[in-house]
């Protein structure tokens, strides 16, 4: 399998129904058990290298989560991660704090532009590589609609 | 206008809630091809110096990596400045090569030769990074440069004027002109907020009106939710100004419930900041909601030759501009011989989306046959360099339908030229 439509369809992502004429597909409601997360408000908070993060977005860490965003422009074909934005190209995002870094595990996928929702296990706090923070939310996918 | 805010904001507080944490969409950097998580050193030998790594990782790094690699340029001081200097070989050309971050901190060096350089860059319409360059202009100008920083808030670039707002802020004195106020008229939100945020700033209280009238915009781009992105950046600017945001919460518009005392409270604040009632903000600046029955959309954004934002609706009218766009009726049919033409062209692609590489420009074709669920995009992106053909014949063609609907004339300013405008913007973007 070697994209997110892919990775979608096995594990039976597509039988979530549309969203009703009324509401746009980002209003669709959450399962009892996931949080649904406005990636703007989070991606909002004033942050920077070393700060300390709000109470409630820390307490999303280790949460099952929802998010409505975008992929940014930059993933590449074959991606296993990948990062999610409030915007269309993830133009703007290149602060730590601006997007979530999806993970697909072992499946991988390639630039989709269209509005997409992210469901899975949250974690929050700096990652650094050599000596770059290189996220600060993430999100281990277990599906992306 | 009235008397200064409460609370007035400190200059770089307010330069930075300008520009972040969302910054203007206008400039699309030069996004790598790599992932957020790609790993940051390539081989590059012992003999890698700080100065040397951090100008590769600024130029070539992770999208998150290049920001900070160029901030730690800046840590280096005048061998960095050097440097660069060497690498500009005198040429906006040569600043080009050194890519989107660092341009934009080319400015905090201090350096009077980079920031001659920058300003011959930002006079160059091809140079690729105009709003970077305007943005690093924005970092400490000397008061000589007031002038030519005025100049830009007539820059075809949204982003332009919106950086030259900024560098205004940080001027020592904020000059006086009527040019300034101006804005509030701009086409662009960024800008309007912008310059109502620094009027604000400096004493003129009626400003607010422009800050809260973007607390009530509910506007999206298909789904993109352009409208709560505006609260989100009013509703900073205004607590930088009034030291909070009276409890306002962004995820909502001013005139929901849940914001129903915050919005007594922010209304009592600007026109205690106006002494009186607010003015009224114009048609322009006045918040929208979502349109009805938008089926076809084209995005153009152009750090060369600016941004549009086109839809077509069911009704057959044309809507230009984002926020509140002007509506234009077309002849009966137009969008329905549109809606066939873009369902060929969408099915013809296949599972292909992207076109092209991550890059400075982009078009954005958007379908949505149904308006109950979410529409369908396809995005041809040009890196730094043209590249013959980038465009696929079957959206060549439908670009081609879409701009022959467009007027070339009307009296609000986003009609002028337009259909001449798009097609410019069309041929530098996909050839």
């Amino acid at each position: 399998m070697s994209t997110l439509h892919a990775f979608a369809l096995a594990v039976g992502l597509f039988s979530v129904s549309p969203p009703s004429a009324a509401e746009p597909a980002e209003f669709t409601a959450p399962a009892p058990d996931e949080v649904e997360i406005s990636i703007m408000k989070l991606t909002n908070i004033e942050w920077w290298p070393g700060a300390n993060l709000p109470d409630w977005v820390r307490a999303l860490d280790g949460q099952r989560v929802r998010v409505v965003g975008y992929m940014a422009l930059d993933t590449p074909e074959g991606a296993s991660s990948f990062r999610q934005t409030w915007d269309q190209c993830g133009c703007a995002s290149a602060k730590a704090s601006h997007f979530i870094e999806v993970a697909l595990g072992e499946e991988t996928t390639g630039y989709n532009p269209d509005q997409i929702t992210v469901i899975g296990t949250m974690s929050v706090g700096e990652k650094e590589e050599d000596g770059f923070v290189t996220s600060l939310f993430r999100i281990a996918a277990e599906s992306v609609l | 206008m009235g008397r200064r805010a409460p609370g007035g904001a400190r200059l770089a507080t307010v330069l930075c809630l300008i520009v972040a944490p969302i910054a203007p969409a206008a400039d699309v950097p030069a996004l790598g091809a790599q992932p957020a998580s790609a790993p940051q050193d390539q081989p590059a030998g012992d003999a890698e110096t700080d100065l040397e790594r951090y100008l590769r990782l600024a130029r070539q790094g992770s999208t998150v990596v290049r920001p900070q690699a160029a901030q730690r340029l800046v840590g280096l001081g005048a061998p960095a400045a050097e440097r660069l200097l060497a690498e500009c070989a005198g040429s906006p050309a040569g600043m080009a090569l050194l890519g989107r971050h660092v341009v934009e901190v080319l400015g905090s060096f201090g350096d009077p030769r980079l920031r001659e350089r920058l300003w011959r860059a930002l006079a160059d319409p091809d140079f690729p990074w105009r709003p970077a360059a305007a943005r690093a202009l924005a970092a400490a100008p000397p008061a000589s440069e007031g002038a030519a920083i005025v100049a830009l808030y007539a820059d075809p670039l949204a982003a332009v004027r919106t950086a030259a707002v900024e560098a205004t802020a940080a001027l020592e004195r904020v000059p006086r002109v009527p040019a300034l106020r101006a804005l509030l008229a701009d086409t662009d939100a960024r800008v309007r907020r912008a310059a109502a945020a620094l009027l604000l700033r400096e004493g003129e209280g009626c400003a607010s009106a422009w800050l809260l009238e973007e607390l009530r915009r509910d506007d999206r781009f298909f789904e993109q939710p352009d409208g709560k992105l505006a609260r989100y950046a009013a509703a900073r600017l205004l607590a930088t100004a009034f030291g909070d945001s009276a409890g306002f919460d962004a995820e909502h518009p001013l005139g929901h419930e849940r914001n129903a005392a915050a919005a007594r409270e922010l209304s009592a604040r600007c026109r205690a900041a106006c002494g009186g009632e607010l003015p009224a903000v114009g048609e322009v600046a006045r918040a929208g909601g979502p349109l009805e029955g938008v089926v076809i959309g084209l995005e153009l954004l152009s750090c060369r030759k600016g941004e549009f934002f086109l839809r077509w609706s069911v009704a057959d009218e044309l809507f230009v501009g984002a926020g509140t766009a002007v509506r234009v009726q077309l002849p009966k049919g137009t969008t329905a011989a549109l809606l066939a033409e873009s369902t060929a062209c969408f099915d013809g692609l296949g599972e292909r989306r992207l076109f092209g590489e991550p890059g400075c420009d982009l078009e954005r074709f958007r379908l949505r046959p149904d308006p109950s669920v979410r529409s369908r995009a396809a995005v041809v992106s040009k890196g730094q360099a043209a590249v013959e053909g980038l465009r696929p014949a079957a959206l060549s063609r439908l670009a081609e339908r879409l701009v022959a609907t467009l007027p070339e004339d009307g009296d609000d300013p986003r009609l002028r030229r337009l259909r001449s405008r798009v097609a410019e913007a069309l041929a530098a973007i996909g050839g």
